[in-house]
Order: structure tokens, then C-alpha cells, then sequence
């Protein structure tokens, strides 16, 4: 030590005529403590040119030293990075939670790095005081001593730089990033601050998961809310994911599970109006957090997936429980299929019954008034009164917009009034899809009624008329035969709705509604029963040729009805004309005069040899259109069903057609316009 | 420059104590890496190369050497310093990091060391002889250090690559008890994430190797519904590769092991299964002693049985295989009969017009009115329209990588009018994990084997049945005997080579392959020889029908389609004669009764009137020369083309030696009938 001062003194006293001030090293050791905390010292400044702390160049310094001066000064300008993100966003206030606990972190750090710092300075001090003389600091010692502090503010600068501008989720996010690093050291300080650094998101899940609350005043969680949301649109519209702002370590499905676990208790508080036993749950969930609190391993998130599937069986459970035993879901679909989905098959007959004169009218001369009573009527009259009060009173019928033509058949639709939270299940949307599956089930039954009608009125005329008219028995023949392929078809058709199409998928519902675990899935389970429905009973978008088909078969049924009518209309009045002459006959027979006068008898032979030559045949023809329009709009329906892709659709078509008997037809015509087009080539 | 002034006091004007003061301070602080008054660095040199020194020339002889005992430290230093700062970063991947980490406690320790010497230095007891003899250990450390360094620099060397490099170090410096300290050192701490990512791996069947130095390489894009799909997919081959220059040496004898252990994780995993492995423990490289390979190993058959009971006992795999054998290799022959007589009409349509719903419903009947209804695994069985029939189909597959390929693909790729029966297979619905074993490159051999049968066993039919008709014509046609004759005789030829084939295939094929495959599978142990004895079977399958060579095949195809239009001929020449007459006398409704007295009357006037008929017409056919010609060409032309098969299968089974084709031989010519013949034939040739 000795020589070393000498020869300081001597390069000071060589150097003396360059008047420099002269620093030694134990000076510069002491700036450099400053240094080390960002303050710049008598001799070492901080230059905004080189962005860096330098030593004066106008004082005398040992190039050595002035080289490790230069070195150590980088762990000042490194401080002072870290401690100008700490202040510049500490008074942030929309930094956020999760910034927050990034500065605290950060701090933390920093505070370590000033107890060492002030153990040296405690060193230099006993110096000072003339203890442990042989122990001085020196530049080569400060080194050592450094070492470590300046790989750890290095890794944290670098951390810093990168979250510059992130909050929230994003920010754990890029924390968690710098995880995937080898160097052990580096990847302990990581996980010192992630660890603090995520607390925040725990917490806010944990609030949201346990309590419903979404506790996110600076908009850092993954999930966001929509205030202006009515409690109806709740579940759908109200709660989504802010993509951006998911931690790495939480994954994507997670993430949608823990979003789902939060709405429904908001759900059950907001629209069930049920606080009973979340408190519970809470409770369990806080000793759970108690326990785990300190100790996120290496698979960040495993204890945050248990928790997170507990508390979705536990909401979803007991958000479904509610649903059930409270609002009756089940009852209500229940109703819903007897109803809207003509379930109730008495009631539907007896409402046929009483509607059938009132709906035959046009649209416009139907008024809710007289309605109502028939619909009360069928109710009270069929085991539909034994349905809960509650689902009776929200049985209602009405009318829908009413197009130019259309008939009191067309505008008729039953009704069913749902409450909270249950319309959330059954929106409005999702109720006009069952009005539009209400309404082609109802013309299908008023088919298959209609057409029985038309088979009693049949078997009625034909036996009142066949033994006077003996000629039109072939027309009253040809009469029941396309009346019995009519009936075949509309059986056939009710019989694959009611058991194919309705049958099936509402078992279908009904056991995923048993397998359900959230009400998500039982929204679900109902999305896919009612598309099912609306693909089978073709009224969806894809087969609306079909279903047009379907409507002219139907139509062509109406006019084979008026059809008949006229029919028997004119054959009465020719009937009852041979009778009155007959009688007529009879009574002047009585009388004692045999035969009429040649005038009236010319008159009576001439009626009826019309009657047999013209009317009759037109009669015949009429109803031969009438069979071809049919049997060819059923030929294309069957052909186009054969190409449906779902095979319940082929089965239909089969069904329909079970002993190929429009098949042949089909493919007799087809086979007749292939060989004209032979020919025609 | 006033700096400067330092070097201006030349060491020549102080003695040589004081020269000695001022070079021990100038190398400490050249060794932190600080140039020094007397020392300076040469400049101008790139950034990575070693770095080099100029001492003053002033300087004492003696002393300027044993300065230069002590440069190469520095010089080391300095490149392990910049190596540090550059791999430190992240996309050099983990181990840099790790190793980085491990050297950076060296230097710790080191300037540590540089501290003390510093100390020693300022109390004036260390002159350059002891700070050369202290610094002794050192030389060596650092020189290690910047070689490894630069080895990986040189190398740009990541994961694995460095691992191997440090490990073979180790190997070569085992004489050196202080290099392999350090070496085992740098080697423990640098495979510290590796082995992390090798746990993980071969655990829990996770890759979490955001930089890409793990040896297993995960390909995303190939996904498991392809296998589903695709015909070429290579699903198990190529989700998870191997990636060769990413093995560190020493594990390198059981990469393989460690990538079927993750790979077999992660088709439990993919089966919505967690996998928890009980016995994982952490894996700690060490040079000498291998516990890791036996962890490796332990984890290894643990994942592999999971895997095989997996599918052998959840899925059960060989029921599965039961049931596609049952179906594609007729094993349960009674659904096809029953299926074919159904649809008899459709497999003579044009593909084009077959209703391919209605086949399926007719599929679906023969399936649940036969045997098969016992399967619960009927419901996956499919049909398929291929566009291609199977000729058409093999001769592409095999003609792949030959002279032939371009001249096969130049050819029309869809025959357009191809029939029901040419273009229908099977097909079966395979779920994962199955789907592993039985994948769409199986299937399609699966499929091509039962082309091959359904085809012959449709000859079969139809020549059965065209000879069942021409028995019932037989008491009809008396006259013309010798040339009926001659035809049946061309008929049962036929009849007794498809038979034979047939009967070749089923059992001398395809149930001993069957039977070794199924043992094999019962002793199988993992997953890949599972998925090999499948393979194998499928090959041997394949091969011992003459579907894998184009010459036998082209034989093979052309006889079958003899056997074909000669039935049809035949049909044809029935349907002119007696087609009534067959068609009536067999449908005597036994519902009715015996026959009375007069209907049999009735019945043998007919037979007399039909006799004389067909017997006219028969007489006026057969006596034409076209016809006994025709048959007698079609004889010839079956004769030659079964014996030009039954030599090339010869030929081959006697220089390939492969002897099950030559049961072929056995089969088809069991009282030498056609040898004789061919000697014959010969002989005339002679």
C-alpha cells in the first residue's frame, strides 16, 4: 500500500503542471456507492450524450481505473432504469393491479440491492474509522461484490424494457415468457416476481369464480363485462374474453370455464335472484387459497385448474339444481313439448274441433275474443287441465301477421309466455322457432283431420248416392282411391314426425339435459334439439324447395277437398232431382195414372242422359287432374328426399314410397322422356 | 492528450523492481479485463477473435516473459466474457443459457480470486513469480473455458449439440482429474434444462422446447384426424421426429426409447387421459454413473404398457381386428352371400347410377340377417364407390418408383364406365387411437384384398350358376352331346382353378398369417411392434395373393376375366335355349301341395314339348362350327394362361424362395394334369 501511495504521488507530482485534480481510488470508491444508486458524485456524472454515468475527463484518474470505474457505473445507469419505470409508473393510476404488483416486485429487488450497497458503504465507514485496516474497499473488490447484483438488475432491466407499455394479463403474460430461460439464477428472480406479479389475477379470479364480482377497475382481466346489458341478453351478451389479456400460463379452455363459472353465479344472483349457497362456497374455496397461497410450482396454473373445475361442478350444479327445482325448467319444456309441439294429443284433437269453423274464415275476420274461448274450452275439456296452474296460465295462442289470402289456418299459432330466468333458455328468437315448428305441425294435423272428414263425408255420400246413381260409382271409386293414397301420405307424414323427428330428439334432449353439467351445455343440448327439429321437419334454409313441395301436396289436398265437394254437391242435386221424379212417378201412380207426360219425361230422360255423358265424365277428369297433380308433386317431393343427406329424410321417402309404387312411376317417366330425347337426337 | 502522460514514463528509467510492481499491477488489470499502462491490446482485430497483447518492449526481458506466461489468461477472458454476453440471449436456447449460468460462476469465482491477489498485491507480498505461480490453476480453467467457448461458437452449437461436445470432453480428459472436474461441472449445470425438458417428455408426454433443442421435434401440422383421411399419412412416423443432431451423445442409445415413451404418452393423452407417471423422479446427469438410463427405461416400459393396455384392453384392439377380418377377408363368409344375392342388380350397374344409400341399406341387411349381427362392431362397416377397379388401382401402386410410372399416370386416371361390382369396397369406420393401428394405408390394403376376393368369389357365383342351369338343360339335350360336353368341361376347369384359388387364399394365406399375427400380438410389448406384425401381416397378405407382382397380377386378371366372359358366353347361348324351360321347372310351388296325378301329367307332356324344342335349337346352335370353335378357343386360351401362371409361380417360388406360392402349384395342378400337359406341349414344340 505503501508503494502504491508513493507512486501516486509521484505521477501526481509530474502530472502537477497539467493542474488536474487528482482522485484516488479510495474517493472514487466512495462515488462509485453513490453511483451504484443512480446519484451521480462529485467526479462521476451522468451524460445524457452517452446515456451512460462517465467519469470527468478534466481530472486525473488511473486509466485502470478510470476503465473499471466505467464498468461498475453501468450497474447505476441500469438502477436508474429500473427506478424511472418504478416512478414514472407508480403515480400511473391506470397502470392497474397487476402493474402495481410489477412496481412492488421491482422495488422489492431494488430493495435488496440497497442492503447490499449499505453493507458497503458500513465497510467504508469502518474504514473511516480506522478499523479493519487490511480490508479496504477497492475497485477490484467492489467487482466481486457486484458481480452478482449486476446480472440480476441486467436480467430485470431487460424485463423492464419488454413490459415498457403492457398491463394486466399481457403483462403476466411476457413475465411468464422470460420463464423460459436455462440459466437458474435468472429464472428464480423470474419467478420471484411473476409469483407477485400474478397475485393480482389470482385474487380478481378468485373473486370471480367464488363471488360473481368482477373486481377490474383498470380492465386487466381476461374477462370484461358490458354494463349496458339487460338481465335477459345476461348469459349471452354480457360477460366476454378479452383475448389479449389472458396470461400465458392460463389456457384457452381454462380460461372460457372460468369465464362460464363467474356468469352463472352473476346469473344466479342477477336473474335467479338466489344467494343461498354460494356463501358456502366461498368457504371452501378461501381455505382452499389459504393453503396454496405461497406455493405456485413450476406448473404455474395446476392448483389454479383444480380449484377453477371444482368451482365449475360446484356453480354449474347448483346453478342447474336452480333452474330445475325452482324455475321448473323441466316442467316447462315438458309443456312445451305438449303444447307448441302438440305432445298433448287430446287437447290438440279437441282444439281442431272447436277452431275448425272459426279458422276456415279469412284472416282478417279472426278476432282474439272469439278464440279464446275455444282454446279455454279444449283445455278444460282434455287432461290438459291437469297441467300446473302455473303452465296453464302461460298458455296463450296469437296471431300472426296476416298476408293477403291467407286463412284463419295460417295465422293461428299457440303460445307460451316464459319468465327470467327461464327466457334466457327460451329467448324470443328461440320461441318463434317453435311457433314456426308449431305452425307446420299444426297443418299437417289439420291435414290428416280434414282428411278424415273427407273419408267419413266419402263413406256417408257413397252410400246415399251409389244406389241411386249406379254410374257415378266409378267417379265415387275413383274418388276414395286418391283419398286413401292421400291418407297413406299424411299418416306416413305424421307418423315420421311424431315418432322419427319428435320422438327421437326430444329422447336425444332429454339425456343430454341428464348429462349436462353447466347451463351452457343445456342451451346447447336445446340449440341442437330445436335444429334438429327444424331440419327434419324441412324448415330449414336448405330444404325450402322441399318444404314448398311439401306446402302444394298439402295444397292439392285442400282443393281434392273442395273437389269432392262439388262432386257430391251436384251428384245430391241430381239425386235428389230422380227422386222428386220418381216420387213424383209414384204418386201418380197412386193415383191410378201410369207414366208422366211425355214432355216432363222427355225432360227427366234428357237430364239424365246428360247427367251420365257430360257431367260425369267432367266429373272423372277433374278428379283425374286432380290424382295427377298430386301423384307428381309426390313423385318430385320423393325424389328430391332421396337426395337429402340426413338419413331420416331417405327413410321418409321410403317410407312413403314402401312398395316403390311412385318409384316405377318416376322412373317410367323418366325412362319415357330419356328415350324421346334418343329419339329426338 | 493528457492520458497519455503515463506512457511517457519509460520502464527502462526505473530499476527492475520497481518494473516489476507496475507489471504486476498492469496484468490484474489486464486480467479483469482492463488494459494496463504497460500491456496494451492489440487493436484492430474483429470482435470475436482471441485477443492479443502488446507488452512495451522496454519492458525487462525476464519479466516481459513471464507476463506472456500469464496473458493467454486474459486473452481466454475475455473470449469466455463476450461468449457469455452473446448466448446469454434468448433465442440461443436453454442450455446456452444454463451453461452461460455455469460459467459465470466460474468467473465469479475466479474474480473472486483476482480480488484477493489484488489485496495481496496492495499489501506489497506479491511479486510476480508467486502471482505466476498462483495464477497456475487458473491458466488452465480459462483456457477451458474459451475452447469450449469457441468450439461452440465455431459450431453454432445449441441444445443437444453442446451437451455432446461437453460430454465428449469429459471422455477425452479423463487423465486430467481438474479439466474433467470442471468439465463434469459445466456439463451438470448446462444439461440441467435439458434433462427438465426430457422429464417432461418422457413423463407426461409434453414438449415444451420453445427454442428447438430438445431431440424430439413435434410437427403440429400433421394432426390425428388425418390418419382418418389421408392415404400417405405418416401420423406415427412423422408427428414426432427424432432430430438427430439435437441427441446428446450420451443418450444417444436410448433416443429412440425416449421418443416412443412420449410419443406413447401422447396418444393416451390424446385419449382424454391424464397421464401421471408414479415413479418420476428428477433426472441428474452424471458422467459415470447411468441412473438416468434406467429412468429413462423405467418410464419407457411404463408408458408402453399403458399404451398396450390401452388399446388392447379399453379399445380392444383385437376384437377390432377380429371384426375387420371378418368383413374384408370374409372370414365370416355368410353376410357376403347373402349380401351379393341382394345386390345382384346394382353390381351390374354403372357406377354412375348406383344409389349409393340403398347399397348401404342393403349392406345393412345382409349384415343383420347373418352372423355378423353378433359384431358389436357391425355398425362401422361402410361401402365405397372407388373410381378406379383394383387392377387399375395396383398396377399404379406398384408401378411407383419404376420405368412404368409416367406411362401409368399419362393414362386416363378415371375409367368412366366402370360397373357396380369393379368399383365397390368396403370401407370401415376407425376411431382414434385405433385409427394408429388400423389407418387409411391399412384399410386401403384391407380393401384391396377384398376386392380381390369379393371379384373371384363373384366368378365363382357366376359360373355356379350358369353351371347349375346347364345341368337342368342336360336331360334336355341329348343330341348334342359331345359339344356339351366339351363346354362343361371348359366349365368345371374354370370352376376347379377359382375354387382352388380361392381356397388357397383363405387358408393356405390368409388363416396361417392370421394365426401368426394374432401370437405375435399376444406377445407384443409395445405399440411399435404391435403396429409392425399389423404390417407385416397386411404385406404377407398381399404378397401371397399375387397382388404385389405386376406380372402375376396381369396373369391372375386375365384369367379371372376369361373365367367372366366365358360365363357370360354361356349365359347368353342358356337364355337363347332353355331360359324358359329352366326358369319354369324350377318354380313348382311346393305351397300347393304334391302335384296331383294329372298336373304330373301335365308336367311330363311339358318336359317332352320343351325337350324337343330346346333340343331343335340346341342342335341348330351347337351344330354352327362358330360355336365349337369359340369353346374350344376359350379352352386353349385358359389352358395356356393358367400354365403360363403356374410356371412364372414356379419360377418364382423356386428362385425368390418364397414356398407358400408354390402351395399354388399343389392347389391348382394336384394330379399334375396340367404338367403333364405342359411337357407335352414341349415336346411338340421339340
Amino acid at each position: 500500500l505503501e508503494g502504491d501511495h508513493g507512486r501516486k504521488s509521484k505521477h501526481a507530482k509530474s502530472a502537477h503542471l497539467l493542474t488536474k485534480e487528482q482522485v484516488n481510488e479510495a474517493n472514487l470508491v466512495r462515488q462509485m456507492l453513490y453511483v451504484f444508486q443512480g446519484i451521480p458524485s462529485k467526479n462521476i456524472k451522468h451524460s445524457t450524450r452517452e446515456n451512460a454515468f462517465c467519469l470527468d475527463n478534466n481530472i486525473e484518474v488511473d486509466k485502470r481505473d478510470r476503465q473499471a470505474v466505467h464498468r461498475l457505473c453501468e450497474l447505476g445507469w441500469l438502477h436508474n432504469r429500473i427506478k424511472k419505470y418504478i416512478d414514472s409508473h407508480n403515480k400511473d393510476k391506470a397502470l392497474g393491479l397487476v402493474g402495481q404488483a410489477f412496481c412492488a416486485a421491482l422495488q422489492q429487488e431494488l430493495t435488496e440491492y440497497y442492503r447490499l450497497l449499505s453493507v458497503l458503504q458500513s465497510q467504508i465507514q469502518q474504514i473511516d474509522a480506522g478499523f479493519e485496516d487490511n480490508c479496504i474497499l477497492t475497485l477490484p473488490k467492489l467487482a466481486v461484490w457486484t458481480f452478482e447484483p449486476y446480472e440480476r438488475l441486467k436480467w430485470i432491466a431487460a424485463l423492464v424494457d419488454n413490459c415498457e407499455d403492457k398491463k394486466g394479463g399481457a403483462l403476466t403474460s411476457m413475465v411468464h415468457a422470460f420463464m423460459q430461460t436455462g440459466d437458474s439464477s435468472s429464472r428464480a428472480i423470474t419467478r420471484r416476481i411473476l409469483h407477485i406479479v400474478s397475485q393480482p389475477i389470482f385474487h380478481i379470479i378468485d373473486k370471480w369464480i367464488c363471488d360473481g364480482e368482477l373486481y377490474d377497475p383498470f380492465h386487466e382481466f381476461f374477462v370484461a363485462a358490458d354494463l349496458t346489458v339487460r338481465n335477459e341478453r345476461l348469459w349471452y351478451d354480457k360477460y366476454r374474453i378479452r383475448q389479449s389479456m389472458i396470461p400465458s400460463f392460463i389456457k384457452m379452455e381454462q380460461a372460457e370455464k372460468i369465464l362460464l363459472v363467474g356468469k352463472s353465479i352473476n346469473f344466479l344472483r342477477l336473474v335467479c335472484q338466489d344467494r343461498t349457497k354460494l356463501l358456502q362456497d366461498r368457504l371452501q374455496m378461501s381455505t382452499d387459497g389459504a393453503v396454496n397461497e405461497d406455493g405456485y410450482g413450476l406448473d404455474f396454473a395446476a392448483d389454479l385448474q383444480v380449484r377453477v373445475r371444482r368451482a365449475h361442478t360446484a356453480t354449474g350444479a347448483h346453478l342447474l339444481n336452480v333452474l330445475r327445482d325452482q324455475f321448473k325448467m323441466l316442467t316447462h319444456l315438458h309443456a312445451l313439448r305438449k303444447f307448441l309441439l302438440l305432445g298433448q294429443g287430446d287437447f290438440i284433437r279437441h282444439l281442431l274441433d272447436l277452431l275448425q269453423e272459426e279458422l276456415s274464415k279469412p284472416a282478417n275476420l279472426l278476432y282474439r275474443h272469439n278464440l279464446s274461448g275455444p282454446v279455454e274450452a279444449a283445455v278444460r275439456a282434455s287432461n290438459a287441465q291437469f297441467e300446473d296452474a302455473d303452465v296453464l296460465t302461460r298458455l296463450d295462442f296469437r296471431l300472426l301477421e296476416i298476408n293477403p289470402g291467407d286463412f284463419g289456418w295460417d295465422v293461428f299459432s299457440l303460445d307460451y309466455h316464459l319468465d327470467p330466468p327461464l327466457n334466457t333458455l327460451i329467448t324470443p328468437d328461440v320461441m318463434l322457432v317453435y311457433l314456426r315448428i308449431f305452425i307446420f305441425l299444426w297443418r299437417a294435423k289439420r291435414m290428416e283431420y280434414n282428411l278424415a272428414l273427407i273419408w267419413t263425408g266419402m263413406m256417408e255420400q257413397s252410400r246415399r248416392l251409389a244406389p241411386v246413381l249406379p254410374h257415378l260409382q266409378s267417379v265415387l271409386h275413383n274418388g276414395h282411391v286418391l283419398a286413401a293414397e292421400m291418407v297413406h301420405f299424411v299418416h306416413q307424414m305424421q307418423y315420421y314426425i311424431a315418432f322419427e323427428v319428435l320422438e327421437c330428439s326430444w329422447a336425444d334432449f332429454q339425456s343430454k339435459l341428464k348429462a349436462a353439467k353447466d347451463f351452457d351445455e343445456v342451451i346447447a343440448a336445446h340449440h341442437a334439439f330445436l335444429e334438429c327439429l327444424m331440419k327434419r321437419c324441412l324448415l330449414d334454409e336448405s330444404s325450402s324447395n322441399l318444404l314448398m313441395q311439401l306446402r302444394s301436396i298439402y295444397d292439392q289436398i285442400v282443393k281434392f277437398e273442395l273437389l269432392q265437394k262439388d262432386i257430391y254437391q251436384q251428384s245430391t242435386f241430381e239425386m235428389e232431382a230422380r227422386e222428386k221424379y220418381d216420387a213424383r212417378l209414384k204418386d201418380s201412380e197412386n193415383k191410378g195414372v201410369l207414366g208422366m207426360d211425355a214432355e216432363k219425361e222427355e225432360e227427366e230422360i234428357k237430364r239424365r242422359r246428360e247427367f251420365r255423358k257430360t257431367t260425369i265424365p267432367g266429373m272423372r277428369a277433374r278428379l283425374r287432374v286432380c290424382a295427377c297433380a298430386y301423384q307428381d308433386m309426390v313423385v318430385k317431393f320423393l325424389r328430391q328426399l332421396g337426395k337429402e343427406s340426413d338419413a331420416n329424410l331417405r327413410n321418409l321417402s321410403w317410407r312413403l314410397d314402401f312398395n316403390e309404387h311412385y318409384c316405377s312411376k318416376d322412373s317410367a317417366s323418366r325412362y319415357s322422356q330419356s328415350g324421346s330425347r334418343k329419339t329426338g337426337r | 492528450k493528457p492520458r497519455t502522460q503515463h506512457l511517457t514514463i519509460p520502464l527502462t528509467n526505473i530499476s527492475v523492481q520497481r518494473q516489476e510492481q507496475n507489471v504486476v499491477k498492469d496484468l490484474l488489470a489486464i486480467l479483469s479485463g482492463v488494459e494496463g499502462h504497460h500491456i496494451l491490446v492489440h487493436p484492430g482485430e474483429e470482435t470475436n477473435a482471441q485477443k492479443r497483447f502488446i507488452i512495451e518492449p522496454t519492458m525487462d526481458v525476464s519479466l516481459a516473459e513471464m507476463s506472456n506466461m500469464i496473458l493467454p489468461i486474459a486473452s481466454s477472458y475475455s473470449t469466455v466474457i463476450s461468449f457469455i454476453e452473446e448466448k446469454s440471449s434468448f433465442e440461443y436456447g436453454q442450455v446456452n443459457h444454463a451453461l452461460c449460468f455455469a460459467m459465470k460462476n466460474i468467473i465469479r469465482e475466479y474474480q473472486i480470486n483476482l480480488a484477493q491477489l489484488d489485496d495481496q498485491f496492495r499489501h506489497g507480498d506479491l511479486p510476480l513469480q508467486r502471482l505466476v505461480f498462483l495464477l497456475q490453476p487458473v491458466v488452465q480453467q480459462m483456457d477451458i473455458l474459451a475452447s469450449v467457448a469457441t468450439a461452440i461458437d465455431l459450431g453454432h452449437c445449441t441444445g443437444g449439440a453442446i451437451l455432446s461436445l461437453l460430454h465428449n470432453r469429459i471422455s477425452a480428459s479423463v487423465g486430467d482429474k481438474a479439466a474433467e472436474q470442471l468439465y463434469v461441472y459445466l456439463t451438470q449445470l448446462a444439461s440441467i434444462p435439458y434433462m427438465e425438458m426430457l422429464e417432461k417428455w418422457i413423463y407426461k408426454g409434453e414438449t415444451m422446447d420453445p427454442y428447438g433443442e430438445f431431440l424430439v421435434e413435434e410437427k403440429e401440422k400433421i394432426s390425428k384426424e388425418q390418419l382418418l383421411e389421408d392415404y400417405n399419412d405418416q401420423y406415427w412416423e412423422s408427428r414426432y421426429t427424432l432430430c438427430r443432431d439435437r441427441i446428446p451423445v450420451y443418450l444417444e442409445q436410448v433416443a429412440e426409447k425416449i421418443l416412443s415413451t412420449g410419443k406413447y404418452l401422447n396418444v393416451v393423452h390424446e385419449c382424454g387421459r391424464t397421464v401421471s407417471y408414479p415413479g418420476a423422479r428428477e433426472i441428474i446427469y452424471s458422467h459415470n454413473r447411468r441412473e438416468y438410463v434406467q429412468q429413462i427405461e423405467q418410464a419407457h416400459s411404463y408408458a408402453s404398457k399403458l399404451l398396450l393396455d390401452l388399446l388392447m384392453q379399453e379399445y380392444n384392439l383385437e376384437a377390432r381386428l377380429k371384426s375387420v377380418k371378418s368383413y374384408f377377408l370374409l372370414n365370416e363368409g355368410d353376410f357376403l352371400l347373402h349380401f351379393m344375392d341382394l345386390t345382384e342388380k346394382e353390381m351390374r350397374m354403372p357406377m354412375q347410377d348406383i344409389i349409393p344409400n340403398r347399397l348401404e341399406a342393403l349392406l345393412e341387411l345382409a349384415l343383420r340377417t347373418s352372423l355378423a349381427d353378433h359384431d358389436v362392431y357391425k355398425d362401422d362397416l361402410k361401402i365405397v364407390l372407388l373410381n378406379y377397379d383394383l387392377i387399375t388401382q395396383l398396377v399404379r401402386i406398384l408401378s411407383i418408383d419404376t420405368v412404368e410410372e409416367q406411362v401409368v399416370k399419362s393414362l386416363d386416371p378415371t375409367e368412366l364406365n366402370l360397373t357396380g361390382l369393379e368399383s365397390f369396397a368396403l370401407d370401415y369406420t376407425v376411431r382414434w387411437p385405433l385409427s394408429l393401428v388400423i389407418s387409411r394405408k391399412s384399410l386401403t390394403k384391407y380393401q384391396m384384398l377384398f376386392r380381390h376376393l369379393f371379384y373371384c368369389k363373384h366368378v365363382e357365383r357366376h359360373l355356379s350358376t350358369i353351371w347349375m342351369k346347364f345341368k337342368s338343360l342336360k336331360m334336355h339335350v341329348l343330341h348334342s352331346k359331345p359339344w356339351f360336353l366339351k363346354a362343361l368341361t371348359v366349365m368345371q376347369k374354370m370352376l376347379h382353378f377359382i375354387q382352388n384359388f380361392e381356397y388357397y387364399m383363405m387358408f393356405e394365406v390368409l388363416e396361417p398369417n392370421w394365426l401368426t399375427m394374432e401370437k405375435n400380438l399376444n406377445s407384443a410389448s409395445n405399440v411399435d411392434d404391435v403396429l409392425d406384425f399389423h404390417a407385416d401381416f397386411l404385406k404377407q397378405c398381399l404378397q401371397d395373393c399375387l397382388l404385389t407382382n405386376t406380372e402375376l397380377l396381369r396373369m391372375l386378371s386375365k384369367l379371372l376375366m376369361l373365367c367372366i366372359s366365358y360365363a357370360n358366353y354361356m349365359q347368353d347361348l342358356c337364355r337363347q335355349v332353355g331360359g324358359f324351360a329352366v326358369s319354369d321347372s324350377l318354380e313348382h310351388s311346393t305351397l300347393a301341395g304334391p302335384p296331383t296325378a294329372q298336373e304330373k301329367r301335365h308336367e311330363s307332356g311339358r318336359i317332352a314339348t320343351i325337350t324337343k324344342e330346346t333340343t331343335l335349337h340346341f342342335d341348330d346352335l351347337a351344330s354352327s362350327p362358330e360355336h365349337l370353335g369359340l369353346v374350344q378357343n376359350y379352352e386353349v386360351t385358359f389352358t395356356n394362361c393358367l400354365m403360363s401362371l403356374l410356371n412364372r409361380v414356379a419360377f418364382i417360388s423356386r428362385e425368390q424362395g418364397q414356398h407358400c406360392l408354390f402351395n399354388i402349384m399343389h392347389k391348382l395342378d394336384y394330379n399334375g394334369f396340367y404338367q403333364s400337359h405342359m411337357k407335352d406341349s414341349e415336346d411338340v414344340q421339340e
